[in-house]
């Protein structure tokens, strides 16, 4: 009688174990598979992966979609890349936004959503991220998935004791060697993260790219935040950026890149190719440790009465009040930089312009919504549709 | 508005020949009477490895006004160049820090604030006037850092140029007060696009 009673509760533990582990796997296999569709702007004119600047990519987690806007008239060559951190939603949004709306008159823009594919196909379990977040648009509800800051272990596993940094030899956080913004310029023998970085750096070589922005958000609790880091050779360029955006749309700073940091794009990549490289960073208050529920509305209203709390006790190194810092804000502010900082290259580059048109500007994506730029991938051609 | 341009050239005039003991609204800056006097050329130093001296550099390039940048300048280099006809007549002090700009540099607070007092004691000497400027606005005051560089370097000021948005605890205005300190409030960086042409005698 008693046995039976034992074999009873084990049962009912196992059929409950059994019950999440599949629930669970299914939570993780529809947060893997899921595809966003990406409706081709007027702008585009070719579209690659990096596998085609470095084969070993080829068909992988990360062989990301390039989006090539070329204006078919000589001039300089941008790349905007999002998502190097896809748990910082503004930075895929903004370069999907460029995707689907801008066109370019001089020069070539180059776009990437997600730089970093393999970690957006998985969140932080364990601190309740959301799987998706939605955006609502005049033809119904966007779907996009919510991710991480390191690739997926699933793709780039195991961990190092010590992630030795390649080539400076600085010493990181193990987990870092998954970290997009971590590995540059990346080795072709190495993690996946550190392979991705090395096709980047083919395709700003093979595609003569002038200038780079890496784009990122940040917590506020972080010194470098409302911020654009720029490489030595960009640093005019991020001066009169900065001072521009904030004498017209929004407070904006400027920092310059440490020299002895290794490993970030606003560093490396202006060390080891002819293309300076910027980094531009947003507000997101979901990513501060002292947030309190972890959803999908923080993540798209970044308002949250712990963070503003600890604001009032001077903790943080950005304002924020009961307007929060929403994602059309954020998003705004990435657009308004991207163009700023086009506008400034060709001041400097006057051999070389970037003019890049019909994206919206800071003010215009917060009194639309940043919904309201994105296409409806089921009135469009099917030619026209493409799979992050 | 050929009347109001005369008008301001006019009260710039004034300012600059030392006739007006009081202020003065020129171009939408309030220009105070005891300005000192100021010749180019400018070097720009920031006491904190901040960007702002950047910044400062590029607006002068923009408006064409002869300045040089030295982020880490020493008091020798600047007694050293402070002679012969290139000489340099205004000292620039950028106040507010930058952690990473500090830690690349390998200097930290301390150092730039002795740096910088240096700088000020040397300036004296030869004669150089003090502008010290907080350009940057709030991202330039928000830690224990930046409140040393900007507490360390406000006093010593021949003149002050200050973000509006810094002052909201009135430490600026009490400072210039107390000290008798000219000081110059602008709105925005970019601000001194026009400020600098206007006090250098250049419009």
């Amino acid at each position: 009688m008693r046995l039976n009673k034992e074999w009873t509760i084990k049962g009912i533990a196992m059929a409950v174990t059994g019950t999440i582990l599949v629930l669970a796997g299914i939570a993780f296999a529809q947060h893997r598979n899921f595809k966003e569709e990406v409706v081709l702007g007027p702008g585009v004119t070719t579209v690659r992966t990096l596998g085609d600047y470095f084969a070993p990519l080829k068909g992988g987690p990360n062989d990301a979609n390039v989006f090539i806007l070329d204006s078919g008239e000589p001039g300089g060559t941008m790349l905007v890349l999002g998502a190097s951190h896809p748990e910082e939603p503004a930075t895929s949004l903004t370069a999907h936004l460029l995707v689907e709306n801008a066109t370019v008159e001089q020069g070539k823009l180059i776009v990437v959503i997600h730089s970093n594919p393999s970690a957006s196909t998985v969140t932080r379990p364990g601190d309740a991220y959301p799987r998706f977040f939605h955006i609502e648009t005049d033809w119904g509800i966007k779907k996009f998935r919510m991710g991480d800051r390191w690739a997926n272990p699933l793709d780039s596993w195991p961990d190092p004791e010590t992630y030795v940094h390649f080539p400076s030899g600085q010493l990181l956080a193990y987990m870092d060697v998954r970290n997009l913004n971590r590995t540059w310029p990346g080795r072709s023998n190495g993690s996946l993260a550190e392979q991705t970085c090395y096709a980047f750096m083919r395709l700003i070589e093979a595609e003569g790219v002038d200038i780079v922005i890496d784009l990122h958000e940040a917590e506020l609790e972080y010194p470098i935040i409302g911020t654009i880091v720029a490489h030595q050779k960009a640093l005019r360029i991020a001066a009169m950026a900065s001072m521009t955006l904030t004498a017209e749309e929004f407070r904006i700073g400027m920092e310059i890149s440490p020299l002895a940091l290794h490993g970030l794009s606003h560093r490396e990549i202006g060390d080891h190719s002819n293309a300076p490289a910027l980094l531009a960073e947003t507000p997101q208050p979901f990513l501060d440790r002292v947030r309190g529920i972890t959803d999908e509305s923080l993540l798209l209203t970044g308002k949250d009465e712990f963070v503003m709390k600890a604001g009032e006790f001077g903790l943080l190194y950005w304002p924020i009040d009961e307007s929060g810092w929403p994602i059309d804000a954020r998003v705004g502010r990435h657009c308004s930089t991207v163009l700023k900082i086009a506008e400034f290259w060709t001041l400097f580059n006057r051999s070389k312009p970037l003019v890049v048109t019909s994206v919206p500007r800071y003010a215009d994506v917060v009194a639309n919504g940043t919904g309201y730029f994105f296409q409806d991938p089921a009135t469009a051609s099917a030619s026209k549709v493409v799979y992050e | 508005m050929k009347a109001k341009l005369g008008f301001g050239l006019l009260a710039v005039a004034c300012v600059f020949m030392g006739t007006a003991a009081a202020q003065q609204t020129v171009d939408g800056f309030v220009i105070p009477g005891n300005l000192p006097l100021l010749k180019l050329p400018i070097v720009v130093t920031t006491c904190g490895q901040g960007p702002g001296a950047l910044m400062f550099d590029v607006i002068c390039d923009t408006a064409g006004i002869p300045c040089e940048e030295r982020e880490l300048l020493t008091v020798e280099e600047f007694v050293s160049e402070c002679t012969g006809d290139t000489a340099w007549n205004v000292l620039v002090i950028i106040t507010g820090t930058s952690l990473k700009g500090m830690g690349a540099a390998g200097v930290d607070v301390d150092s730039e604030v002795k740096r910088c007092l240096a700088l000020i004691a040397a300036a004296r000497e030869l004669g150089v006037t003090i502008i010290v400027a907080q350009i940057e606005g709030p991202s330039r005051r928000t830690d224990e850092s930046d409140e040393k560089s900007i507490r360390a370097m406000t006093p010593e000021a021949d003149l002050l140029i200050t973000r509006s948005d810094v002052n909201n605890d009135g430490y600026f205005t009490r400072i210039a007060e107390e000290k008798g300190i000219p000081q110059i409030f602008i709105e925005k960086t970019l601000d001194l696009q026009r400020l600098l042409p206007i006090l250098f005698g250049m419009n």
